[in-house]
């Protein structure tokens, strides 16, 4: 059997270790590999951007990364390649840690002859195809069935839509007065046609959740802007039965630590039930403040006038497929899935939600999301180095070119995404970023001193032209690095992870963002 | 003050039907198209005040009518409202993208219905551009701030 070519990107310092490598494979498999080296991390990511790489054969320890991160790195930016880790005899134990955070194998450097090397990679590739070859079909089986299901939605809508119109005509006179029994009949038939529109409504949404399990992205952002926009997307339907929707969001609440467009997901679907639910004329008031229970979160609440909920349905109504009792002229609601979304969303990002009664009539939905904290997000940093002078903050202003253009969410999302991916071995945090009148700051706090700032920054900045992000012609994008110890006076410059920790804050409070660490 | 006119285009019979009953209920002239073609030529002749548009149409289908209405209506802008069975995902914000007023996924409640109705064709006879309420935009993750009254 002919053998299947591999390239093979070996990321080692050691000259003398590549060497070793190079021979020992070309002995046992001639042919079969085509070795390329690169002596850092930064070249060997660099290497594998470019495309066209088989395997990676990388040790932890090079002159710009240690550790695991090493290897997160290169998953982070190559997720799909096989990579094995290389690591001397004293440091196996990390190398297991790596294979236990998804490195297909590791290789004792004197251990391990070409045989077994080759056997490895060609395991790993193997492995590594089977694996996407399983999510490939399963994603295929979703679409199919996204596919079947959009089509028999839209096929019931049709009649439905008929059945609907003209019974609301009748209900509304438009054909003729009505005996005090026709109308009734006929609004029941009115109400069945619109519980049926609601189960026609949540057919597409199950297949939607499933596909969808994997992208929560918790990111530093601001609730009262979500609240809004979720609130403004009802106002019509809040309009058409003059139900007042009331929303009461501070602006200078704290960023939460969550996914902007699950968490308005959340929102707008608790905001639609309580309108769906409120009587003609209710009202639906929204709010959001620190959690007093627990002041790590924040707690937004909608609260309606409608007929509520009975306490011991209370817990039962977030369960998958949950049908309510139906209170005599109470609308109905599909197929019981609205709530459970929210409840798996809420709890994946960390949050709880529940719901209470409200004094006089009507229910409270509250949900909880935590404050994001400058403290936990550098503390995976801080544990090797607290030392002010070994951080610097490299700022990132881009804007459009384009009068009066902002940057679009989408935009911001996809900057912050690269940055996050040029940064080395996870050393380095990506902060909040800063909304300014016509552009965005997008902060990172880097490890290093204020030339490798320099560094990183040039190859962030290349990396979002490469990748299409930042346009030369559409965007203006300027740089400033500045040292973490800027502007600190003597005494405010003792070092360790509080003194990091209050530097980066105070810098980020003084440019307007609303950190606020739990009191 | 003559009657406002209003184009629906929908290729099921029964549902041009109800539009009809409803519409000249709420005060509305109504003319009606069956196919993509015929709501073109109608649109051109008759120049309505509004167009209801469904996206599933025989003939060249709604979006390509939604491109034809924004060109043909030049100076003056024609507000179209589309009303269909699809699914919003993806088609919302390429019609609203592509400058209708609303979208309502049907079966629609009337009031809702009517009440977009309203505002399109006031907007219109208000003189200047219409502010483009876009009701039912679906607010886009993340971004900043918008008002909210």
């Amino acid at each position: 059997m002919r053998q299947e070519q591999t390239r093979l990107l070996v990321i080692e310092d050691n000259p003398g270790d590549v060497r070793l490598i190079e021979e020992m494979l070309s002995d046992s498999s001639p042919g079969e590999f085509t070795l390329e080296h690169a002596g850092l991390l930064s070249l060997g990511i660099e290497r594998l951007e470019a495309g066209d790489i088989d395997a990676v054969l990388v040790d932890l320890g090079l002159p710009d990364s240690q550790g695991l991160g090493t290897f997160e790195a290169i998953r982070a930016n190559a997720p799909d390649i096989p990579v094995l880790v290389l690591t001397g005899f004293d440091d196996a134990a990390k190398a297991l840690e790596a294979v236990q955070k998804g490195a297909q194998d590791y290789l004792v450097k004197g251990e391990s002859d070409g045989r077994a090397i080759a056997r490895s990679i060609r395991y790993s590739r193997r492995r590594v195809r089977s694996i996407s070859e399983e999510q490939e079909r399963q994603k295929a089986e979703l679409r199919v069935r996204d596919d079947f299901l959009s089509h028999v939605s839209h096929e019931l809508r049709t009649p439905l839509t008929a059945i609907h119109d003209f019974v609301s005509i009748l209900v509304d006179g438009l054909a003729g007065p009505l005996t005090k029994e026709q109308e009734e009949y006929l609004q029941i038939t009115l109400r069945n046609t619109k519980q049926l529109r609601a189960m026609i409504d949540d057919l597409l949404e199950v297949t939607r959740s499933e596909a969808n399990k994997v992208v929560v992205e918790p990111r530093p952002i601001r609730l009262a802007g979500l609240v809004r926009q979720a609130a403004e997307s009802q106002k019509f339907q809040a309009r058409a039965k003059s139900v007042v929707l009331d929303v009461d969001v501070p602006a200078d609440l704290p960023l939460v630590e969550a996914d902007a467009k699950r968490t308005l997901q959340i929102l707008t679907n608790l905001i639609e039930n309580a309108i769906k639910f409120s009587e003609l004329s209710g009202e639906v008031r929204v709010d959001a403040a620190r959690w007093p229970h627990d002041e790590r979160f924040l707690r937004v609440r909608v609260a309606d006038t409608g007929p509520g909920i009975p306490p011991d349905m209370a817990s039962q109504i977030f369960d998958y497929l949950y049908q309510g009792h139906d209170p005599a002229g109470a609308p109905r609601r599909g197929l019981g899935i609205g709530l459970y979304l929210c409840k798996d969303l809420v709890v994946r990002q960390g949050g709880r939600i529940w719901v209470e009664d409200r004094l006089g009539g009507g229910s409270i939905f509250a949900f909880t999301l935590p404050v994001y904290s400058v403290q936990e997000a550098l503390a995976p940093i801080l544990e090797e180095d607290s030392r002010l002078e070994s951080f610097a903050l490299v700022s990132f202003r881009i804007a459009s070119r384009e009068a009066s253009r902002d940057l679009d969410p989408e935009e911001i999302e996809s900057i912050r995404g690269v940055l996050e991916r040029c940064s080395y071995a996870y050393r380095d945090v990506v902060l909040p970023t800063l909304d300014q009148r016509e552009s965005v700051v997008f902060p990172v706090l880097l490890s290093g001193d204020e030339r490798s700032a320099g560094v990183f920054a040039e190859r962030a900045r290349s990396m979002m032209t490469r990748l299409g992000v930042l346009e030369e012609s559409a965007h203006s994008c300027s740089v400033r690095v500045q040292p973490l110890t800027r502007g600190l006076s003597a005494t405010d410059a003792a070092d360790g992870p509080v003194a990091v920790v209050a530097a980066v804050r105070r810098l980020l409070v003084g440019a307007g963002v609303p950190v606020g660490e739990p009191s | 003050m003559s009657r406002k006119r209003i184009l629906v285009v929908d290729d099921d019979q029964d549902l041009v039907h109800a539009l009809q009953v409803r519409l000249k209920a709420a005060g509305y002239e109504v003319l009606f198209a069956l196919d993509a073609v015929n709501a073109v030529r109608l649109a051109r002749v008759e120049h309505p005040d509004l167009v209801i548009l469904d996206i599933g149409l025989p003939a060249g289908g709604g979006f390509a009518v939604l491109d034809r209405l924004q060109k043909l209506s030049g100076s003056g802008v024609l507000p179209v409202i589309v009303l269909t069975a699809r699914e919003p995902e993806g088609n919302r914000d390429r019609a609203l993208g592509m400058g209708a007023q609303a979208y309502f996924q049907k079966p629609v409640e009337s009031v809702e219905l009517l009440a977009a109705v309203r505002t399109a064709i006031e907007g219109r006879s208000g003189g200047s551009r219409p502010s483009r309420p876009l009701p039912f935009r679906t607010p886009a993750p993340g971004s900043r701030e918008p008002s909210c009254q």
